[in-house]
């Protein structure tokens, strides 16, 4: 049988990074507290990338959607204008 | 002994930098030398800038010359800022930090929910000190990151609350993610297709950004237009861009717990992270390289025979191979230490130790 460090080098080397990251996790209990820290280190900045990705996007999203609804009624206002004054015969509209 | 009163002697000659008192001012050398996880915060210092003779010496307990008491007085100010800075990340790790931390990954909300948010401090508390030590641009990025999250904890609620109401608006209620994970449950689709969704949702936003920050519908802009059928033809635009940010909006604020994991990793490949350390597969190491490695070092060791050697004489080569190899490694990848490369570090001295 083989140790769990000949199986992590084993996975290293032919499993995808994704298979390296699921055998730490499923693996955990079996590392002595040393290598634990460092699992639990790599998924934690993981997770704080991660976190911190989604919220910069999601205050990209919200200024996207801010933006996007100023242009909208700039648009809708001079829309309604140039309807007001075709109507008015003011500016004929074409 | 001899130590710790050159290092009280120093301190006091110093004045000014420890008005207070030695004391005042710990961990002493000799306080780093006792407590194991001091000592190895020391060892990995030591071992990060190539000073063997200072690991010799302080392994043998041999005496040190004054130029080398005052380099080990400079780590023992760095292993202090370690600690203290280590001790300022974790105090933001508040509960609800640590939420939405753990809500963006799966993987650590399994290793959390494994190991329980105190233990998962105490590692962290470790890991965290010896980032600082080996890879303080790193650490900074990381301790930057959680102090805005920590910040953004209030808004982020009114952000989503925000991008719901945005969502209503545009009457977009169940994100296309969440129909294709369906469609996943059912093997009717892979989910690359996921993957690619986000992806190309990410695409369209970053060319409505493009186009928002390009300044085309300035008010003057707006002005300048004077036809209603031009007029409506932009709002066309508007509509369809407002929608597919709502599609995407759903999808981020609707997303399943399955789900998080790849549209957080798409969302991740589009901010890349600053200051990010190794993959796993970039640090890629065979058994058969190890072994050769491993094969290599006793021979310069002038090892014949492993088995009859006593014990002490293992340890030593044991922690020999793990200094050659943090070194190796090192070299190799250049400033990417800590996490990924020190916990391949740890394996391989892991993997000396099954020796």
């Amino acid at each position: 049988m083989e140790n769990i460090y000949e199986e992590f080098f084993k996975i290293l080397a032919e499993g995808s990074e994704e298979d390296v990251r699921n055998f730490l996790i499923e693996n955990f209990d079996k590392f002595p507290e040393d290598v634990k820290k460092d699992i639990v280190g790599i998924f934690f900045e993981e997770a704080v990338d991660l976190a911190y990705a989604t919220l910069k996007f999601k205050e990209r999203l919200l200024e996207t959607v801010i933006e996007l609804e100023k242009i909208k009624r700039a648009l809708e206002d001079r829309k309604r204008e140039l309807e007001l004054k075709k109507e008015l015969g003011i500016e004929p509209e074409e | 002994m001899v130590v710790e009163r050159f290092r009280r002697a120093q301190e006091q000659k110093k004045g000014g930098e420890y008005e207070q008192s030695p004391e005042a001012v710990p961990p002493s050398l000799a306080e780093i030398l006792k407590d194991p996880k001091l000592s190895e915060l020391l060892n990995l210092a030591l071992e990060k800038d190539n000073k063997q003779k200072l690991i010799e010496k302080l392994l043998k307990r041999e005496a040190f010359s004054e130029n080398e008491l005052e380099e080990l007085n400079n780590y023992r100010i760095l292993l202090k800022e370690a600690i203290d800075k280590s001790q300022e990340v974790l105090s933001l790790l508040t509960p609800e930090t640590i939420k939405i931390i753990v809500g963006s990954s799966n993987k650590f909300k399994k290793l959390v929910g494994t190991l329980g948010i105190e233990n998962t401090k105490k590692l962290l508390e470790v890991y965290l000190s010896r980032l600082y030590i080996v890879g303080k641009d790193r650490f900074d990025s990381l301790a930057e990151k959680i102090q805005q999250i920590k910040e953004a904890e209030r808004q982020l609620s009114n952000i989503d609350e925000q991008l719901k109401e945005a969502c209503r608006r545009y009457g977009i209620s169940e994100p296309e993610l969440g129909r294709l994970y369906e469609r996943i449950a059912k093997g009717e689709v892979k989910e690359d297709e996921i993957t690619n969704l986000v992806k190309r949702r990410l695409n369209i936003l970053q060319k409505i950004w493009d186009f928002l920050q390009g300044g085309t519908y300035s008010q003057k802009r707006v002005d300048e237009l004077n036809k209603i059928t031009e007029v409506q033809t932009h709002l066309n635009t508007i509509y369809d861009n407002l929608k597919e940010v709502g599609e995407m909006i759903a999808n981020v604020i609707y997303t399943t717990n399955g789900g998080i994991d790849i549209l957080n990793k798409a969302l991740w490949d589009e901010f890349k992270p600053l200051g990010q350390g190794l993959s796993f597969k970039e640090a890629f190491y065979s058994p058969e390289e190890l072994e050769e490695e491993w094969s290599e070092f006793l021979q310069e060791q002038k090892v014949t025979n492993w088995e009859q050697l006593e014990e002490e004489r293992k340890n030593e080569l044991k922690s020999g191979f793990k200094s050659r190899m943090r070194n190796k490694l090192g070299n190799k990848f250049g400033n990417k230490f800590g996490g990924v490369l020190d916990a391949l570090i740890n394996m391989v001295a892991g993997w000396a130790d099954s020796k």
